[in-house]
Parts: structure tokens; C-alpha cells; sequence
């Protein structure tokens, strides 16, 4: 009798959803053409490929021929900061200290090479400041890029306001969706965003496959060079299967969204609920405007790997931190962005949920983790 | 401070509370009845380990120490580099069993390295792997193996521990080529219970045998010889290094007459009993007998004057009693080659302190180095070197 294991890092990746594991498998059996061949086959494989830029452009309120399939939001972001760079004269890049590293270190490489670029600080909470951005877009700022949510603290950042105070500037927005799409409402128009980053498979949809969004009238260049694909904005042939999975995910979200971010809350009060009656508890980040499926939390005095490795072989995934190369976590630097210094940043736990995780289950994984704190606890009080 | 250990109730250790990863849990869950975890370095000796256990029907966890970084491009042939962990993860995966790299960087530099630096610093001759052991595999992740609800940390070391008592006794391991219960003097003695070392009753020949029947990835893995953080360079290089330029006490090198033979240029460089790279020229082979941290004096003298007959160590541990009941007649290592000698041992009111009298004299007994009591195959305690005594 072994417990049923309870998958709570949904912010790394997330299962298939039934209807993309379909929609794959069906386009890798009845769709074997090239999306650019002239034929049946090819005009098929172009089909699946339009269809599928429609469902996602109106999953996230954007016209069909903005978005631009790409290989992952790592690339995504890649693109848009470095043709940012390439088509700007004096470019001054700005990035929050907690977006993902595909930003970040995109932007500090672009700095050793002599761009000016700086990065925007947030509080103990992973607030941000928007008087800090006001100074540095009066000192000519040229991009922003922001993530709609935190990865790690679940944070949502009011990206409409964003948008407001970067235009008024004269300014560029690029903003990261990938931790948010599924789980709060996108509305790239509304929200008057300019480049926006996906990706699908924190949401059930399949990995290797994202997409840039660019507003009408901007443009952005391919990374690599060698073909015409995505009218020359990501040369190379189209995973078709992939997208055929991105059109079922995108077509399920503009469905049931609203259910999901709804459902996940309810949820996720009741795994909170439980959670804070452990002494010493502290939740991380910003409770107010945070992404439904995600908690941060530390539990005083325990290690954040401890309790990783001990959950995990009570049958509960979670993740602390970033693993290196070898495999070993270092403290998340979104934590220690946030002030926390390395002992208290290495205590953070995350988990993260969705849909299909039901209530029950968080309920159940709340004691199980009750117990292993206890237990953890009443180890380094014994010794 | 370990008193408790043998009440901690190992949690988790019912078939009902174990990982669903085995492929086949339900035809293992009935044999099963304790979680065990293994260190893995990604050599044959601790995936022969880590395969007994899995193969005996243990709840086995593997656990890499992560201990220092080396830089990703580089590979170097000693353990802990990434390569290694790899090693380690690919023979977990292919037993079946859970694996985790465990990250103990901060502690491996303060209990270990600056221990290592220290020590040279101060004229003395460190040895890392019995800090390693004491501070590191056997303190810290036996409290996490604990903590993961393992009954036992099992460990490739060739030694081993006879539970036919009431109090569990460490041995020597049956390969004497091979014996490494020098290194384990200072294991707390409460976590005698805690710990399994299955590779003690074979035989190097042995392990690398099963490692082949078995298929291991890492059966041809060539044997790590140096000091693993010094990653195959040059020791004295690496202390350079670490020591900032105040640090370094250089001195004069004299004979035991007071004969000035020449300058050097920090005592880190140098080990009792060392021959070779004094920079001078004499009319016989010089040894270093003595270093002196206050005023950077290394003494060199010829062969003869190396022996000394007895010795003061401190910091004693003691596995086989709270302390000696008298003065022991034993035998005693004072490096890591080499079979134990006779000797008496007579220790201090607090019993942290031991003098030992050699029946005959030793070479180059090497302040920092550790000093190991046994009685026949058993490991009684052991101590720091100090100081020779004569």
C-alpha cells in the first residue's frame, strides 16, 4: 500500500491535459506534412498551425497574426530583449530582480557587452515601486520587462498600469505571461502590452513550444537566420504536433478559465488554511495579488531541502529553490532578491497546483507536510 | 549530544509510507521493513553499496554531498564533481531507488577546507577525511537521513560493526589493503547504531566483482587517490591560495644544532617526516622533524633523529567505552598505511586527553594527524595528534 502521490509543482511543468496528449497524437499520426509544402499534407500541417495561432491569440485577447510560435518562453524572452537591443539607438534596458533567468541573465550579458541596463528592486513582499521605473524611464529607459506573475511567490503584477507609465514615456513593455496564462485573465490589447512571452506547459499544454506576441506595428527580428517560417521571425520548421497540443490547451483555457482560476482559489485557501495553524509558519510574498495555484511558504528553522527531500519520499512534490548542473538546490534568488538573507531564503517551499488537483488532495498534503515539519522539528531539537 | 539518538522512532518505515518509485513496491513492500540511506560519491564502492542494500530489500535512498563546486567545464577524477554525481544518479536509477543531491557546500568549506588551511597555517598536517567523516557524512546528513525517516546511513567505507553486544562496536574492515576504520575514530558513538557498512566484509576484489555482475556503471571507475577538493592539483598550490600574504609564516630552515641552512617561504609547505622539495643541498638526506608556527622554524635532521616514543593527542574519542577503564595495552596507528603497533595508553581526568608510549619508537609522528587505538579488530577511540613526546 503505497500513498498516492500528490504532484505539487505545476510552476515547473504541469501533466498533459488529456485533450493536447489527443491532439498530438492525432497530428502525429494524420498530420505528416511540412507546414511550407505547397500539397495536401503541407496544407494541412499549415491549417493545424493557423488554427492554432487563432486559439491562442484569443486566449490572450491578441489579433491572430501577432503571435509567433517560437521553441519556449526561454527563446521568447531571448528574442524580444536582444532585437530590443539590436533596432534601438541608446537602449536602457530595465528588468525586475525577480523575473525568470531567461530575463535576467539575458539582460546582465547584455550589460557586460556595454548596454545600459538596470534592475528593478522589490520589497520584502515582491512588490514593486513604480516611482523607482518612473525615474529611470525619465532617464530614458527603453524597454521594460516585467513578469505578469512570479514564478516562485505567485505575485501578479498590475501589468495595465505597467503598460500606462512605459507609454507615457515613450517606452517599450515586454512582459513574461508564462507562470500566469491559465491561471488569471490575459488581455494583451487591454492591457496594452508590447511583446508578450508564453509558454504552455505550466498549464498542461506541451513543452519545447511558446510564442512571442507583438503588438500590431512592432516589429521583432528571428534570433536564427535560415528560413522564412513565422514570416521570418523564427526560421525553422514548425513542430507541428506540439502546436496541434498548444491548440487543444488554448481552446481548453478560453473554455474553462474563469472555472479553473475560481476552483484553484477555493483551493488553495483550504491547503492555507491548514498550513498556517504550523508554528512558526510565514507565507511569502504578496496574499493580496497572488496567482491562485501558488504558495511560498517557510517553516521556521527548517530547511527548505530538508523538507523537499523528506516530502518527496512521503509521496508530495514541491520544489525550494534552482537546481545547478549537479543537481543540488541553491536559494532562490527571487527570495533573496526579496531581502531574505541565504538561511531564511534556503526555508522557502513552493507549492503549486491546478485544476485537476482537488481539494481533498491539498487537504491531505497539508497534514502530510504538518508532519514532516514536525518531524524535522523534533529531529534538530533532539540532537 | 547524540544521547537521543537511539530513541528517535524511525517514521516512514512501513510499506504503507514508502515512495511509490519501485517499479515492483508491491513484491518488495513485504520484505521491506527499513529505510536506509546511502551516500553516494559516484565511486564503485558506494553503488556497490547502494546495490547490497537495494538488493536486500532496504527502503534505499541515495544521497549525494554536494561539497564544493568545481567549474561545470572542467572534469576533474576526483568525487563530488558533477560528472561523479552523475555517476551516482545514473547507478540509483538503474537500482530503482530514489536519489537527491544534497547541498552542504557552506558546511564542507568551514569544517573542512578552512580546517584543511588552518591547519597547514599552523604548522600542522590536517586530515580532511576523518573531519570530512566526522562533521560531515556522519553528523550532519545522519541527522538528515534520520530526519527522512531512515533507519540507518550506510556508507562504502571498508570497516565494519559487530551488533552482537548490547553496545554495537566498530571493526576493522576484512580487507586489510583496504581497511579504512583509521578514518571513523570520531563517529559519535551513539550513531554506532545508526550507520551499516556492508563493503567490510569484502574485499576490494569483491566489490568491484559485483559491481560487474551487477552491470554498475561506475564496476571500472578508477580508485580517487588525492585529496578530493584539491581536485588531482598540487596541495601546497591550493593552501597558497587560500592564504592571504599575512598569513603565510616564512621562516629559516635549521638542523637540530641551530645550523641555519636556508629561508622558505611559509610552513604551510612543509610535513614532518617530508624528504623531498626542502630547496637545499646537504651532505645527507634531511627530514623535517619539527615546525614551529611562532617564528616560521622548520628543523631538519638526518633519518636517525626521526623516531619519537610517545605521543600526546587530544580531542579523544572513545567508540568502545564512555572513557578507558584504565591504562590500555593496545596497539596503535598513527597514519592511515601501515598496521598498528603496540602501545600504552593512559588518558587525562577528562579523557579528551591521551599520552601514548610506544614499545618502539615511530617515525615522524605528525602533529594534526590522528591517532587510533585498537584491540584486535576493534576500533577503541582514538584522538589528534598533538605532539611527539620522547
Amino acid at each position: 500500500m503505497t500513498k498516492k502521490r500528490l504532484y505539487l509543482d505545476w510552476n515547473a511543468t504541469a501533466p498533459v491535459m488529456p485533450a493536447v496528449r489527443d491532439a498530438i497524437v492525432e497530428a502525429l499520426e494524420a498530420v505528416p506534412g511540412n507546414a511550407s509544402s505547397v500539397h495536401r499534407e503541407g496544407q494541412s500541417a499549415r491549417a493545424v498551425v493557423e488554427r492554432a495561432r487563432r486559439s491562442v491569440a484569443q486566449a490572450v485577447g491578441a489579433p491572430a497574426q501577432a503571435v509567433i510560435f517560437t521553441g519556449g518562453a526561454t527563446e521568447s524572452n531571448n528574442q524580444v530583449l536582444t532585437d530590443h537591443v539590436e533596432t534601438t539607438d541608446e537602449p536602457f534596458l530595465i528588468c525586475t530582480a525577480v523575473e525568470h533567468p531567461s530575463v535576467l541573465e539575458v539582460v546582465e550579458k547584455l550589460d557586460r557587452s556595454g548596454v545600459r541596463t538596470e534592475i528593478w528592486p522589490v520589497d520584502d513582499s515582491g512588490r514593486l515601486d513604480l516611482s523607482w521605473l518612473q525615474s529611470r524611464l525619465d532617464e530614458g529607459a527603453t524597454l521594460v520587462s516585467a513578469m505578469w506573475a512570479n514564478n516562485e511567490m505567485g505575485n501578479i503584477y498590475d501589468v495595465a498600469e505597467l503598460a500606462r507609465l512605459v507609454h507615457d514615456s515613450d517606452a517599450l513593455l515586454h512582459v513574461d505571461g508564462t507562470q500566469a496564462l491559465g491561471r488569471i485573465d490575459l488581455d494583451f490589447d487591454v492591457s496594452e502590452v508590447d511583446y508578450l512571452t508564453l509558454s504552455f506547459h505550466k498549464m498542461g499544454g506541451p513543452k519545447g513550444v511558446g510564442a512571442t506576441v507583438v503588438r500590431e506595428g512592432l516589429k521583432v527580428g528571428a534570433l536564427l537566420a535560415g528560413g522564412h517560417q513565422e514570416r521570418g521571425r523564427r526560421p525553422g520548421t514548425e513542430n507541428v504536433p506540439a502546436i496541434a497540443g498548444v491548440d487543444a490547451a488554448a481552446r481548453q483555457l478560453i473554455d474553462e478559465r474563469e472555472q479553473w482560476s475560481e476552483q484553484m482559489e477555493e483551493h488553495k485557501a483550504a491547503f492555507v488554511e491548514v498550513l498556517s495553524r504550523i508554528e512558526g509558519v510565514e507565507f511569502r510574498g504578496d496574499p493580496s495579488r497572488q496567482l491562485p495555484n501558488t504558495i511560498n511558504v517557510a517553516f521556521g528553522e527548517v530547511d527548505g531541502e530538508d523538507l523537499l527531500l523528506a516530502l518527496d519520499l512521503e509521496g508530495i512534490s514541491a520544489s525550494s529553490g534552482s537546481a545547478c548542473t549537479a543537481g543540488s538546490l541553491e536559494p532562490s534568488h527571487v527570495i533573496l532578491a526579496m531581502g531574505f538573507d541565504k538561511k531564511r531564503a534556503r526555508e522557502s517551499v513552493r507549492f503549486s497546483f491546478g485544476p485537476t488537483t482537488s481539494h481533498s488532495e491539498l487537504v491531505d498534503a497539508a497534514r502530510r507536510i504538518t508532519e514532516a515539519v514536525d518531524r524535522l522539528r523534533s529531529l534538530n531539537a533532539d540532537w | 549530544m547524540t544521547q537521543q539518538i537511539d530513541n528517535v522512532e524511525p517514521q516512514g518505515c512501513s510499506a504503507d509510507a514508502r515512495p511509490p518509485s519501485l517499479e515492483d513496491g508491491d513484491a518488495i513492500a513485504e520484505a521491506v521493513t527499513d529505510r536506509a540511506v546511502i551516500a553516494m560519491s559516484g565511486g564503485v564502492d558506494s553503488s556497490v553499496t547502494a546495490a547490497i542494500l537495494a538488493r536486500q530489500g532496504y527502503d534505499a535512498v541515495g544521497i549525494s554531498m554536494r561539497l564544493y563546486s568545481t567549474p561545470q567545464e572542467s572534469y576533474t577524477k576526483s568525487c563530488c564533481s558533477p560528472d561523479d554525481l552523475f555517476d551516482a544518479r545514473a547507478v540509483a536509477d538503474s537500482l530503482g531507488i530514489p536519489f537527491y543531491v544534497a547541498n552542504y557546500e557552506e558546511e564542507f568549506q568551514k569544517r573542512v577546507i578552512s580546517y584543511f588551511v588552518d591547519e597547514y597555517r599552523r604548522g600542522r598536517t590536517p586530515n580532511p577525511c576523518v573531519a570530512c567523516n566526522d562533521h560531515l557524512k556522519f553528523d550532519i546528513l545522519l541527522k538528515r537521513s534520520l530526519a527522512l525517516g531512515a533507519k540507518y546511513l550506510t556508507t562504502g567505507h571498508f570497516a565494519r560493526i559487530d551488533r552482537s553486544g548490547d553496545q554495537p562496536k566498530l571493526l576493522r574492515g576484512v580487507d586489510r589493503s583496504k581497511d579504512q576504520s583509521y578514518f571513523l575514530f570520531g563517529l559519535p558513538r551513539e550513531a554506532l547504531g545508526r550507520i551499516l557498512f556492508p563493503l567490510g566484509e569484502l574485499t576490494k576484489d569483491e566489490v568491484r566483482a559485483v559491481a560487474r555482475e551487477m552491470g554498475l556503471e561506475t564496476a571500472e571507475k578508477p580508485e580517487s587517490q588525492e585529496i578530493c577538493f584539491v581536485g588531482g592539483g598540487d596541495y601546497k598550490e591550493f593552501v597558497a591560495d587560500l592564504l592571504s600574504r599575512e598569513e603565510t609564516t616564512p621562516g629559516q630552515i635549521v638542523t637540530e644544532q641551530g645550523e641555519v641552512l636556508g629561508d622558505h617561504d611559509g610552513i604551510h609547505q612543509f610535513t614532518v617526516g617530508q624528504r623531498r622539495g626542502l630547496g637545499i643541498s646537504y651532505h645527507e638526506a634531511l627530514y623535517v622533524k619539527a615546525i614551529r608556527p611562532d617564528d616560521g622554524t622548520v628543523v631538519v635532521g638526518g633519518k636517525d633523529n626521526l623516531h619519537s616514543r610517545g605521543l600526546i593527542a587530544e580531542r579523544c574519542n572513545w567508540l568502545s567505552f564512555e572513557r578507558p577503564p584504565g591504562p590500555l595495552e593496545c596497539s596503535v596507528k598513527i597514519r592511515y598505511a601501515g598496521e598498528p603497533k603496540p602501545a600504552l595508553v593512559t588518558v587525562g581526568a577528562d579523557a579528551q586527553t591521551a599520552f601514548v608510549e610506544f614499545e618502539e619508537p615511530e617515525r615522524a609522528v605528525t602533529p594534526g594527524q590522528a591517532v587510533v587505538f585498537y584491540r584486535g579488530e576493534e576500533v577503541l577511540g582514538g584522538g589528534w595528534i598533538e605532539e611527539p613526546r620522547n
